[in-house]
């Protein structure tokens, strides 16, 4: 089995155990820790998935935010040494629960198993990765394109503020003929990544963007009004 | 056997993890009486929508120009709108923790104390 393999299932692994523990662990806290090991296998599957800004906003937010929100409640609000008789599920709600979660899971299954995409044709950049992992040859995606794109730093840099339509009449009124330009263009998009997710952030998404702005002041504010103390 | 020897790079697996996670969330909130206990099942099935879209962007359709990221910036909407949820929800268990002294939602059966 090839390595990566091997860490993506021990990821997998990682990450449904603790959500496990997180679901059944008596005591409040220790589900809370097992919270933490589940945020960072979901982080760790982000890696896999080459979304790398999605992972490093996945650890900050998560684990370094609302983790640390969800322990300071724990300890402002419960008797963590011994778990009380209240907050202990009965059998008829634990068997419930029990019920709901395995219909909704083979729901899941059926769906997915419902799913046929081929294996080998599901992206071109899942393509390269499955060739390099059981040693098919390569095709001719990732490695070629990412030189021709440092190849050109003055094109792809003056084309950077663009949209992708403009970006690419850009490139190929500015390479040497059309063909280039097109070429270089499908090498561009394909390798830019973190980039692409700012521009589109404050491109296309600006009012979603600025929407979830105020409504994080929105909450911000409401939380504080919640807790405050009644003075009278 | 296919799917277990090339892990990272099929769409079900991601697919299948993201599904018990999100029954393991509805397992903690139908189950669970300490409220932030229900809290962390909610974050467990937002955590397994973000998963799925970001695995339907990288396999998804190579066609639809861009199509990679949109995925990848729901996410990041859903972790925003996470956090948000978060702060407001734990807020009003502490606030109920003040009236009521006890956080399990069996008993708190009353708006005012």
């Amino acid at each position: 089995m090839a390595i990566s393999s091997f860490v993506f299932w021990l990821t997998a692994l990682m990450t449904v155990s603790s959500s496990l523990v997180v679901v059944g662990a008596r005591n409040i806290l220790h589900a809370a820790f097992a919270l933490c090991t589940a945020f960072l296998g979901v982080g760790a599957l982000y890696v896999f998935l080459h979304a790398d800004f999605v992972a490093a906003v996945q650890l900050i937010v998560y684990v370094g935010g609302i983790l640390v929100l969800i322990m300071f409640a724990i300890m402002f609000s419960s008797n963590v040494a011994e778990d009380t008789s209240a907050e202990r599920r009965g059998w008829f709600s634990m068997w419930t629960g029990v019920a709901v979660a395995l219909v909704v899971f083979i729901g899941i299954l059926l769906l997915v198993r419902r799913l046929e995409v081929p294996l080998h044709e599901q992206n071109k950049y899942a393509a390269v990765d499955y060739a390099n992992t059981v040693g098919v040859a390569p095709s001719t995606v990732s490695g070629d394109e990412l030189a021709l794109v440092k190849k050109h730093p003055d094109i792809v840099g003056a084309v950077s503020t663009l949209s992708d339509e403009s970006a690419k009449a850009e490139m190929i009124k500015r390479s040497a003929n059309p063909e280039d330009g097109l070429k270089l263009y499908d090498a561009w998009h394909q390798s830019k990544g973190h980039y692409g997710i700012g521009h589109k952030l404050v491109g296309e998404y600006i009012l979603p963007f600025e929407v979830v702005s105020v409504l994080l002041l929105a909450a911000l504010l409401g939380a504080v009004v919640i807790v405050r103390k009644e003075l009278n | 056997m296919e799917w277990l020897y090339s892990g990272p790079n099929v769409l079900t697996n991601y697919l299948m993890i993201s599904g018990l996670l999100f029954a393991c969330g509805i397992f903690a909130m139908v189950s669970r009486r300490n409220a932030v206990g229900i809290l962390m099942g909610v974050e467990l099935i937002l955590n397994a929508a973000g998963i799925n879209f970001v695995a339907f962007a990288r396999f998804g359709h190579d066609k639809i120009e861009g199509n990679h990221l949109d995925g990848q910036i729901f996410t990041l909407f859903i972790i925003i709108l996470a956090a948000a949820e978060a702060a407001v929800a734990l807020a009003l268990v502490l606030a109920v923790f003040q009236t009521h002294k006890t956080i399990a939602l069996n008993e708190v059966d009353e708006m005012q104390m």
